[in-house]
């Protein structure tokens, strides 16, 4: 092991070394809080504490009051005159024992105004001290009246000076601001905001409710240790803890959270962990020359056959089970919209499939038209060692659902294929279709997590009452012969329109979509179905452009 | 050369001493470490793991496939000099490209690069020649025409020029500087120098004519950046004497290339000599630097900036990805020099950059695939220099490249410790 010092010099070195030993994933500028909830990277507040030149106030409460002056900075840049003085005097007699009690300036959306602080706002004012230094608009005269609280009486202090700005002309903060100043007020872990904030108002998230720690030898299945239970529990040793009783009973106090945060546990993958973490980390293998487009194909026919058959499931749920308001037609109506969410989505993935498709036919140079993959797979993949499954049209069952899952998991099946994909583009730097593809995968994850929750929603009600009663319907019958009809016609734009391209095939795949909505299209036939009694399905079209797509060997 | 028949995996590292002390660069990512003695005597690869694995992720091995971004029109084949070292032969191409383009291959051309090209980064339409000025009235329209075609489309564009400086007229510099022009003006030195090699059709010197109508320019550039190119030949090798006549003219930039084929070529007994005028320049401009000043020496200017950012390619220029030349009838070749030669053509007459023909051309030049370049710690700075020049790779000539590059390194070291300041991006000139 080589020993000694090694430090990065130039900008790439540096990038590599936010990830050297030791330093986790969150200390790269994408893991910060602020990309997912905007505003939480800093304390908005603290942009206005500078907005009087070489002064910093703390808005406390409804009061401004002062909490330091630059004078060093105040006496190199103003040359002399009744700002330098009045700073001066502030510097010299306490500054932290003024306050702001007059603001005067050009207050955005108010106009010039003088203002009373504390008091005299709202209504035709700015409703708080805070806001009305935000409004004011950067520039512009601001004239403040300061008067010391305690001690002896002492004559008001008049300054007045544009208004400065926090951001600099590039748009990067001022340089007037200390390293630390603008996350200063922020929550911290060692405070009562642990447990008093609601959970996203953190630079870094905290759970609420958690599974316990696995004692050491519990496997994770043992259903005493899979309780969910609340993450800020006093008790943290002994046997399973309880689930939560929907109070804070049996949280920590406020006392006890800073003496001891540090007990609480990190909790990954939705479990606290006490022992080092290794994370499940799935590598798709590179295709071999001539196998991405067969497994491109497959893939639009997995797309197509998992969609249809949320399709199918989607019409067999309820809207009107259980009476308006009830907790049966909310959760049947949201699964079902949700359902449909997720079969737009592999839509969509159908399309992004059949552009790489495009790509790969552009690259090839071939000459030849463009042949779109609107075949519908044979076989869905399972999770690894289980066999492939045929396509069914299924009402939406708990088994049903089970499946659709399975299908969705993250790294399993459907996952498995585009891992493949993924790292063949990797490999030879299609930066762009790896994207794509990566994109793709990150929506399984986010349709897993979907049917997860329909399948808890679901389960609150036993014996599927959220169902219509539907069978599969005989082939004679006749709405099932106008949605397979309708179904075809959709396929026939979509092959139009994939084979011109874009901007050229624009019009084919609007004119498909249109095909697929409303009473007239591939949506009212279905219902038409199950108004009938009978389930929606599909059949594969003879026409030989959408045969039916087998895995690749 | 000795044929192996198992060539050993090239180094991924090397070590190198600069004036601060000892560092290490880690050669994808050009990831500059300082390391101290201990660390040194034991370095390996799991210490410099992050390093290298943030190395790998860069993805240098790949071929990349992109569509051209930045597009260079060779406007016409006409020169009224005749320098005698000139690669392009007068805009002729030894033949291969006669006359001048027309307005309608201009308009095709941008039509077809506009639509190709990646809309966040700017696309770059370049003007080249012969000198691009005798085709004036095409470079104002084409200028004009992508100006207005790149609005529509949301496509953020800017210009280049390549010109000897004396055919500029008013009605030339108003449109440099009304536009985000780069302009490059090929002057040798001062007067003397200039006109012993750029000489017009009549035989005689071109310095005053050009100088005439460039000052104009640096004294009120507009948007426009104006840099200054010495074309270097072996039988005046005295850099500083021709930086010093260019910079005092109020270039911001001068920069320096050496003749490498054909008349005044730099043989393997001129490239120490080239070496050694380079860096004696060099270190007086890395002085002036540190003494809180700025140097107008491009070579080392770019260099530098490169070392900061940790530039790192497998290609020494974009032909054939990211860049192509059309020629004046409208074809698309991966280079302005090698207009007419088939290998470089990236499509047919119709125009237009076939994706497999770019990708078959950067297959083959890939630095990783290029010998000696494989091997050598240099490759992924110097990326085995320019595709036209690379039959004129000798051991000298790349010494003279690895000399220079440890030199800049060197140079890097103390500017990054003493003027960090000095790599700030609005930092103006």
């Amino acid at each position: 092991m080589a020993d000694g010092m090694l430090l990065p010099r130039n900008r790439t070195a540096r990038l590599a070394d936010v990830r050297a030993a030791g330093n986790p994933v969150v200390v790269e500028l994408e893991s910060g809080v602020g990309n997912c909830f905007p505003g939480l990277e800093v304390d908005l507040r603290n942009l206005d504490r500078r907005f009087f030149p070489f002064v910093a106030v703390d808005f406390v409460g409804a009061q401004i009051a002062v909490a330091e002056v630059d004078l060093d900075a105040a006496e190199q840049e103003l040359a002399p005159g009744p700002l330098l003085d009045g700073l001066r005097r502030l510097a010299t007699e306490s500054p932290r024992t003024w306050t702001v009690t007059r603001l005067t300036g050009d207050f955005a959306g108010f106009g010039q105004l003088s203002l009373a602080i504390p008091g005299g706002l709202g209504g035709q004012a700015p409703p708080d001290a805070w806001t009305a230094v935000r409004l004011l608009r950067p520039g512009t005269q601001v004239e403040l009246t300061l008067r010391r609280s305690g001690g002896p009486p002492t004559p008001p202090l008049e300054l007045a000076a544009p208004r400065a700005s926090y951001l600099t002309d590039d748009g990067a903060f001022a340089a007037m601001f200390s390293p630390g100043e603008l996350t200063q007020s922020l929550c911290s872990p060692w405070t009562h905001d642990f447990r008093d904030c609601g959970c996203f108002y953190w630079a870094s998230n905290h759970p609420d409710i958690v599974l316990p720690a696995l004692p050491t030898g519990v496997p994770a299945s043992d259903p005493d240790w899979a309780v969910r239970t609340l993450w800020l529990r006093s008790v943290r040793e002994g046997g399973p803890p309880p689930a939560p009783d929907g109070t804070h009973s049996g949280e920590m106090i406020h006392h006890e959270i800073n003496a001891r945060w540090q007990d609480l546990d990190i909790a990954l993958d939705g479990r606290e962990q006490r022992v080092p973490y290794a994370p499940t980390v799935v590598v798709g293998v590179p295709l071999e020359a001539g196998e991405l487009e067969p497994a491109l194909r497959y893939a639009a026919g997995v797309e197509l056959a998992v969609m249809l058959e949320y399709l199918a499931a989607a019409f067999s749920v309820d809207r009107d089970a259980g009476t308006a308001g009830s907790a049966l037609r909310n959760d049947a109506r949201a699964a079902r919209a949700e359902l449909l969410r997720v079969a737009i989505g592999e839509m969509r993935h159908l399309r992004e499939v059949n552009d790489l498709l495009f790509d790969l036919h552009l690259a090839s140079g071939s000459g030849g038209p463009f042949v779109p993959a609107l075949g519908v797979a044979t076989l869905i993949p399972e999770p690894p060692g289980q066999p492939a499954r045929p396509v069914r049209y299924r009402p939406l069952t708990p088994e049903a659902l089970t499946d659709f899952i399975e299908v969705e998991a993250p790294s399993q099946s459907v996952d498995g294929l585009y891992l493949g994909i993924a790292a063949t583009y990797e490999r030879d730097g299609q930066e762009r279709q790896a994207a794509l593809v990566r994109s793709i995968i990150a929506d399984g994850a986010d349709h897993f997590a979907t049917f997860t929750a329909i399948q808890e929603w679901l389960s609150r009600h036993p014996g599927t009452p959220y169902l219509r009663d539907l069978v599969t319907p005989p082939a004679s019958e006749p709405a099932l012969q106008a949605l397979q009809q309708r179904y075809e016609t959709v396929l026939d734009l979509l092959h139009q329109g994939y084979r011109a391209g874009l901007p050229a095939g624009a019009a084919n795949i609007a004119a498909a979509r249109q095909a697929m909505l409303g009473p007239a299209g591939v949506e009212g036939a279905c219902e038409a179905l199950a108004q009938r009694g009978f389930l929606a399905a599909f059949a594969v079209p003879a026409d030989p452009r959408f045969a039916a797509v087998p895995p690749p060997p | 050369m000795t044929a192996t028949t198992h060539a050993p995996a090239p180094p991924a590292w090397r070590s190198f001493r600069s004036r601060l002390g000892s560092h290490v660069l880690v050669l994808r990512g050009s990831q500059i470490l300082d390391v101290d003695e201990r660390m040194l005597a034991s370095l390996d690869e799991a210490a410099l793991a992050p390093y290298l694995d943030l190395g790998e992720r860069l993805g240098l091995s790949a071929v990349p496939s992109v569509a051209p971004q930045n597009l260079s029109l060779n406007v016409t084949s006409a020169c009224n000099l005749a320098c005698d070292y000139c690669y392009a032969g007068r805009g002729s191409f030894g033949g291969a490209q006669a006359g001048a383009m027309s307005a309608a291959v201009a308009e095709r051309a941008i039509d077809t690069l506009l639509a190709g090209c990646e809309r966040r980064a700017m696309a770059t339409i370049g003007f080249l020649g012969g000198e691009p000025f005798l085709h004036r009235r095409l470079v104002h329209h084409a200028v004009g025409y992508a100006s207005r075609r790149a609005a529509e489309v949301g496509q953020p564009v800017g210009f280049s020029v390549t010109t000897n400086g004396t055919m500029l007229r008013t009605e030339d510099l108003d449109l440099l500087r009304s536009h985000r022009f780069a302009v490059t003006v090929s002057l040798d030195g001062d007067r003397a120098v200039h006109d012993r090699r750029r000489l017009t059709l009549a035989g005689e010197g071109s310095w005053d004519d050009a100088m005439a109508r460039v000052r104009p320019l640096l004294a009120e550039p507009g948007a426009a950046v104006v840099t200054a190119r010495a074309t270097v030949t072996s039988d005046d090798l005295d850099l500083a004497r021709r930086y010093d006549a260019l910079a005092a003219e109020g270039f911001p930039t001068v920069g320096f290339a050496p003749v490498r084929v054909g008349f005044g070529a730099l043989g393997d007994d001129d490239w120490p000599r080239w070496l050694g005028a380079s860096v004696a320049l060099g270190e007086r401009e890395l002085a002036r630097i540190r003494a809180g000043g700025d140097t107008a020496f491009d070579n080392l200017r770019v260099a530098l900036r490169r070392l900061d950012a940790g530039s790192s390619s497998p290609y020494p220029c974009g032909a054939g990805g990211g860049y192509a030349s059309v020629s004046t009838a409208g074809r698309w070749f991966a280079c302005h020099r090698a207009i007419g030669e088939e290998d470089y053509a990236l499509g047919d007459a119709a125009g237009g950059a076939d994706p497999a023909r770019q990708r078959r051309f950067l297959a083959d030049r890939h630095v990783e695939r290029v010998e000696p370049c494989r091997s050598c710690w240099a490759r992924y700075l110097c990326s085995g220099g320019c595709h036209q020049e690379a039959a004129t790779r000798t051991v000298a000539a790349c010494d003279a490249i690895r000399g220079w590059l440890e030199f800049c390194l060197d140079a890097y070291c103390v500017v990054s410790s003493q003027r960090p300041d000095w790599f700030a991006p609005e930092r103006s000139r």
